[in-house]
């Protein structure tokens, strides 16, 4: 009912990622496979409300700010995929996730898997993917939650709805009115009603800085066509054997048919949530919950 | 407007103090001079929130504790919860984080432990806060009734909550520490049912709170010679509708304590911090700057 019940008992903390202050949440037995959750576009890490305290009763979940997000520091670089994909991975290593949480990658025998379950949203399921490719030895098995990264900017905008939603969602980015982050937050999902007050509040004091502002209108203005996640992406990941669940809303911005197509090019399993937008996690948490944690518990490490 | 946006930017986290695991709220510069906060008999840091942060920005190291046996701290079944155990904890708790010295703020029992250890250590003690303290015992007939009564009616009230933790129980032992039941929200409600609710809770908290209430540890109180003997800077903060000690009683005790401060909080009950923490801040900030 409240952020901090919530998240009750976890712990926070910051770690240095690549010189960079990156806030973690950690919940669940510290022993435990590790379950790792990236957030989305202009997200932060409460966005995994409604997930952590399930997935923490069997796993150990790791949600952490990306580069230049909610409490994480900035840098004085760019902040394109290519950016925040080298610091969630830093943020890996800095976690110790292949040591201390007994990753096998490396190992001489035949399995090279890395020690981490990765699950992300929007830019996170991208960031994940981009891991997958650039750093297998750091992952064991990916979801993508309503993933960007499968359409270029230009083919995503050519829709109105989506066209439309961007504009609206960019207010809260010029100006932190609680309106504007309403509408923004409203946005992203079916039903308007699971988006709290606080949760806006939460939101407007992490992008009250200017500078947090500018890095996600950064963020917004990147160009990251060499990091789409094409067919050959997808085929990479397929031909490595790397266990891949995806979860579409059922009203997501990007088109069903191009999900359906990067499902099968990947060779993943894709699951459909009725009645949920952008934000699944938060929409439809028990569906969501359960998916992750029949993923994690069948792939993760044992 | 929230717990959490209250504590946005500061961490939680887990030390080994003693092998006991500690659970802390903790915020401001790593080379800060540190600050220790204190909660109250089956309390929890989360009595803190509204404080961690501003004393961070004033550049403290700053820790708000769940005590041993309390919140999501460890609960050892086989210990005696008398005075020397919350004063062993706690200096186990400035050894885990390297602190040689630290600023000790109270409250109720946090405040009887910190004096403890004031008196047994005062080279650890850079200052101390009682805020509504607990432990202090005047020698005059009165003084002594009205501590027997205080203690009688906290445990009583603990007790109940404790022994069926259901909502309601939680939150009547919540209103009964504040001035107005809208000081009581929901999140802290919920934040202290899920804590009385814990498995190591449920097996140790009515042993903990009978023991630390009884008969025997009221050998640990602060008597007057106690306070005479107090050598560290004190400030007792004290509030006009406190429901134990009255505040007449404390401002005696003050005068007793060489070089101690008085000051009352207005419309604030047990919880001063809690319920007026603009005003809490501002003379504990005020306080410890100046020692």
């Amino acid at each position: 009912m409240s952020l901090w019940t919530d998240f009750l008992g976890a712990e926070v903390s910051w770690v240095e990622a690549g010189g960079v202050a990156t806030r973690v949440l950690a919940a669940g037995p510290a022993d435990a496979a590790p379950l790792v959750l990236l957030h989305g576009r202009g997200g932060h890490l409460e966005s995994w409300r409604a997930n952590v305290a399930s997935l923490a009763r069997e796993h150990r979940v790791l949600a952490f700010d990306l580069l230049g997000h909610g409490l994480t520091g900035r840098h004085d670089g760019g902040y394109g995929i290519a950016e925040l994909t080298a610091h969630a991975a830093a943020t890996l290593d800095a976690l110790g996730v292949a040591g201390a949480l007994g990753g096998d990658a490396g190992g001489t025998g035949g399995d090279r898997r890395g020690p981490v379950v990765l699950a992300g949203q929007s830019i996170g399921g991208w960031v994940g993917a981009r891991i997958a490719l650039e750093r297998p030895d750091l992952v064991r098995a990916l979801a993508l939650i309503e993933p960007a990264g499968l359409q270029s900017e230009s083919e995503r905008l050519a829709d109105p709805r989506v066209a439309a939603a961007f504009q609206r969602g960019g207010r809260a980015f010029a100006e932190p009115t609680a309106d504007a982050v309403r509408e923004r937050l409203s946005g992203l999902v079916a039903d308007p009603a699971v988006i709290d007050d606080e949760l806006v509040e939460t939101r407007r004091a992490l992008y009250a800085p200017e500078a947090a502002r500018a890095v996600h209108r950064a963020v917004r203005a990147a160009d990251n066509s060499a990091a789409l996640l094409g067919p050959q992406q997808l085929a990479t990941l397929r031909e490595r054997g790397l266990p891949l669940l995806m979860i579409r809303g059922e009203h997501g911005h990007t088109p069903a048919q191009v999900v359906a197509d990067a499902a099968a090019a990947a060779g993943a399993r894709l699951h459909t949530l009725p009645g949920a937008k952008q934000w699944p996690q938060l929409e439809a948490p028990a569906a969501v919950n359960d998916l992750l944690h029949d993923f994690a518990t069948t792939h993760g490490r044992t | 407007m929230s717990f959490w946006i209250d504590a946005l930017g500061t961490s939680v986290t887990y030390h080994d103090a003693g092998g006991i695991r500690t659970r802390a709220i903790e915020a401001g510069p790593a080379d800060g001079e540190v600050v220790v906060m204190m909660h109250g008999l089956s309390g929890h840091a989360e009595g803190f929130v509204r404080n961690v942060r501003a004393f961070g920005e004033a550049g403290y190291r700053v820790y708000a504790i769940d005590a041993i046996g309390h919140g999501f701290s460890d609960k050892p079944a086989d210990a005696t919860y008398h005075s020397p155990l919350f004063e062993r904890h706690l200096l186990d708790f400035l050894d885990a984080v390297g602190a040689e010295r630290a600023h000790l703020i109270g409250q109720s029992l946090g405040a009887w432990t910190g004096w403890r250890v004031a008196l047994s250590h005062p080279e650890r003690v850079r200052s101390l806060i009682s805020a509504t303290g607990a432990g202090i015992l005047l020698s005059d007939a009165a003084s002594q009734a009205e501590s027997q009564a205080i203690h009688r009616k906290v445990a009583a009230v603990t007790n109940k909550a404790l022994e069926a933790p259901t909502r309601e129980r939680v939150r009547a032992r919540l209103e009964f520490l504040m001035a107005t039941p809208e000081s009581v929200p929901d999140e802290l409600v919920d934040t202290r049912w899920t804590i009385f609710n814990l498995p190591d809770s449920r097996r140790s908290m009515a042993k903990m709170t009978s023991e630390q209430t009884g008969e025997e540890n009221r050998a640990n109180l602060l008597r007057e010679e106690d306070l005479a003997r107090t050598r560290v800077p004190t400030l007792l903060v004290w509030t006009d509708l406190n429901p134990t000690v009255p505040a007449a009683t404390a401002e005696k005790a003050a005068k007793l304590v060489p070089g101690a401060r008085f000051e009352l909080i207005e419309q604030a009950g047990h919880w001063p911090q809690f319920e007026q923490p603009e005003a809490f801040n501002r003379i504990a900030l005020d306080f410890i700057g100046s020692n």
